[in-house]
């Protein structure tokens, strides 16, 4: 009786911590994921793409479903508003309200600036998978502005058309928030840098709510989102991610 | 009882997704002030003209299923073009069954006209979509030259009205799934005369592909299709149709149009993008093709004035966050005619643009009775809002 109360204590005063630092990288990532994500996630965010002489700002609502499924709507500036992007598994759609015309987009675009800013088409519809695409390798902790995190670095798997060579990622030992990455090319030379400010709970969730991307060799222009909704768990079909409702959204 | 509970839940949530816009108006739109000079073979007659163009859309929807939407078009026309005998009237015509364009002011040195080229309200529940009245419809799938295209007019050269003219139809599409529908397109034109076609849309691999048949405008009958998609990270854009023409229509031997095109988009934001396009009968060289091709460009006119083979290259490249520069030539064989085109793009502020184009046709080849040479240029001033 006494070593199974023992035991139990044990358990109740390690057991976190001992299961977190078995963890494996993947399992820290899956929680990254499951957490800044849900199931579903509705969000409406702005982002302002700064530059040496000018600033712009993109009004973006935004549905996705795992990473599988997601939808993004343009709700400003006026010349841009009511394109639609659609992502379903690979497929990727473009739909322009204007000249009613839906382009299918090319995985070439996936390197490539989405609407002028430093977030890539691969980082808004998520066509890559940091799950599924990459291997994923931890290494050690280090702390990020005053948090303990786990150092991960993830590789693409041979046969993933995928635009990065390399990605190195912070993720807090607390909460499991992506606090820091670094985006690497296939030659290993830093392209961008992420990083996560302003912790907010949205529905018990821990997520950051500004965003910003800087380019390694661009010091002087960054790419800020800010998080003005996040709704998590919405019931959404996958249907819902469908050509009729990326023309029909508003 | 339970799964029955959660699907009530996930349509009332679904339908959530979009309810809070039922009953909004939705208001927008630009205005272009627009310099223009044009001159042929390049001596001393110049001509200009300024046009001040503005766009105004709106949106209603009064109810869950139910939506009006309208697109008006006022331009303000001043210079020398207005002394062409017939251009108010040509600019005042309406194309479709309804005549929705009137010339307000018509004056010496003025003309203010106004068109409709938007009217129509959508019904839209479940997989249906059905809309009546005024309306864009393009079936294009490649960027120049569409073959399936029989009730939009694009054009390559007309870079200052991408919305183009609607036309007057009853359009009702099904949505099989997420990346499959089926369409039916009938359609008047202002002389009565009929346009209707069924096309089914979808997707296999990683390929979007389309099949269309219908009859255009009571004249030919029409089989067609179009395919796009990505190999290795080039797109390839594809769109075919045989054009059979209903007089003696067992006796007289069709035309075929074809085109094919292919984009690739670099890291460096560079984008290369190129367009064939073959049509065994169009028309062979006139000057009135030519200016039908300039004045008049419609999808039906430009792959009917284009013989043979045509070709065309683009590069579009953004030297800085602000400026975007696209490049373009093509080779017209039928029409023996070659074309080069410069767009400078520069964002001024947020909704304010301003670009630069410059325009240049000129005739080739020894067996053609006129050498001919035009050239527009446009500086655009451009606000949205």
């Amino acid at each position: 009786m006494t070593k199974r109360f023992i035991f139990i204590c044990c358990v109740l005063l390690f057991g976190g911590s001992l299961s977190a630092q078995e963890l494996t990288a993947k399992q820290i990532l899956e929680k990254v994921t499951s957490n800044k994500q849900g199931e579903t996630l509705y969000s409406e965010v702005t982002m302002t793409i700064v530059r040496p002489t000018w600033t712009r700002v993109v009004g973006v609502k935004n549905w996705t479903k795992g990473e599988k499924y997601s939808l993004i709507l343009i709700t400003s500036p006026a010349k841009d508003k009511g394109q639609a992007f659609l992502k379903r598994d690979k497929d990727l759609w473009n739909w322009m309200p204007s000249i009613d015309r839906m382009v299918k987009m090319s995985s070439s675009v996936m390197g490539q600036s989405w609407m002028g800013s430093d977030f890539t088409n691969d980082d808004m519809t998520k066509h890559s998978s940091k799950l599924e695409d990459y291997t994923h390798e931890l290494n050690g902790t280090e702390n990020v502005r005053g948090d303990e995190c786990y150092k991960l670095t993830l590789v693409p798997r041979e046969e993933a058309a995928v635009v990065w060579g390399k990605i190195v990622m912070w993720i807090t030992k607390k909460d499991f928030i992506e606090v820091k990455s670094e985006f690497y090319d296939e030659d290993g030379v830093l392209i961008n840098t992420y990083n996560g400010y302003d912790i907010k709970e949205y529905q018990g969730r821990k997520i950051p709510s500004r965003l910003e991307v800087v380019p390694a060799d661009k010091p002087n222009q960054k790419t800020v989102l800010t998080v003005l909704k996040n709704d998590f768990n919405k019931p959404m079909s996958d249907d819902f991610f469908s050509q009729q409702n990326m023309k029909k959204l508003r | 009882m339970k799964k029955y509970i959660f699907l009530f839940c996930v349509i009332i949530s679904s339908q959530d997704l979009f309810s809070q816009e039922v009953g909004k108006i939705e208001f927008s739109g630009y205005v272009n002030e627009m310099f223009s000079v044009f001159t042929e073979n390049l001596d001393n007659s110049w001509y200009w003209q300024n046009t001040v163009h503005n766009r105004l859309t709106f949106g209603w929807q009064p109810g869950e299923y139910w939506r009006i939407d309208a697109g008006i078009r006022n331009r303000l026309f001043s210079g020398d073009f207005l002394d062409i005998p017939g251009y108010a009237k040509n600019m005042g015509k309406d194309n479709g069954y309804m005549d929705l364009s009137w010339n307000i002011m018509d004056k010496k040195n003025a003309l203010l006209n106004m068109a409709c080229d938007r009217l129509y309200l959508t019904f839209e529940k479940e997989k249906w979509c059905l809309k009546l009245g005024r309306q864009r419809v393009n079936w294009g799938q490649t960027f120049v030259w569409n073959a399936n295209d029989l009730f939009n007019s694009y054009s390559f050269f007309d870079f200052d009205y991408i919305e183009r003219p609607g036309c007057d139809a009853f359009r009702g599409t099904y949505y099989h799934n997420a990346t499959s529908f089926s369409e039916v397109v009938v359609s008047l034109d202002h002389s009565k005369k009929v346009t209707a076609a069924l096309l089914h849309h979808g997707t296999i691999k990683n390929f979007d592909y389309q099949v269309m048949t219908g009859i255009q405008a009571e004249d030919d009958y029409v089989v067609g299709g179009a395919f796009t998609g990505d190999v290795k990270g080039v797109n390839l854009r594809g769109e075919f149709a045989y054009r059979q023409p209903l007089d003696n229509f067992g006796k007289s031997t069709g035309i075929i149009e074809a085109s094919f095109g292919a984009d690739y988009l670099f890291s460096n934001q560079l984008m290369l993008q190129g367009e064939v396009m073959y049509n065994n009968k169009g028309s062979i060289f006139s000057a009135n093709n030519i200016l039908k091709l300039i004045l008049h460009p419609s999808s039906a006119n430009i792959m009917s004035a284009m013989n043979s083979w045509n070709v065309v290259g683009m590069v579009f490249y953004p030297p800085t966050d602000r400026l975007s520069l696209s490049i373009s030539g093509m080779y017209m064989s039928g029409l023996e005619t070659c074309f080069a085109g410069v767009i400078m793009d520069y964002s001024l502020w947020r909704n304010l643009d301003f670009s630069v184009i410059s325009q240049y046709f000129t005739t080739v080849g020894d067996t053609i009775p006129i050498d001919a040479r035009a050239w527009f240029g446009f500086a655009r001033l451009k606000f949205s809002f």
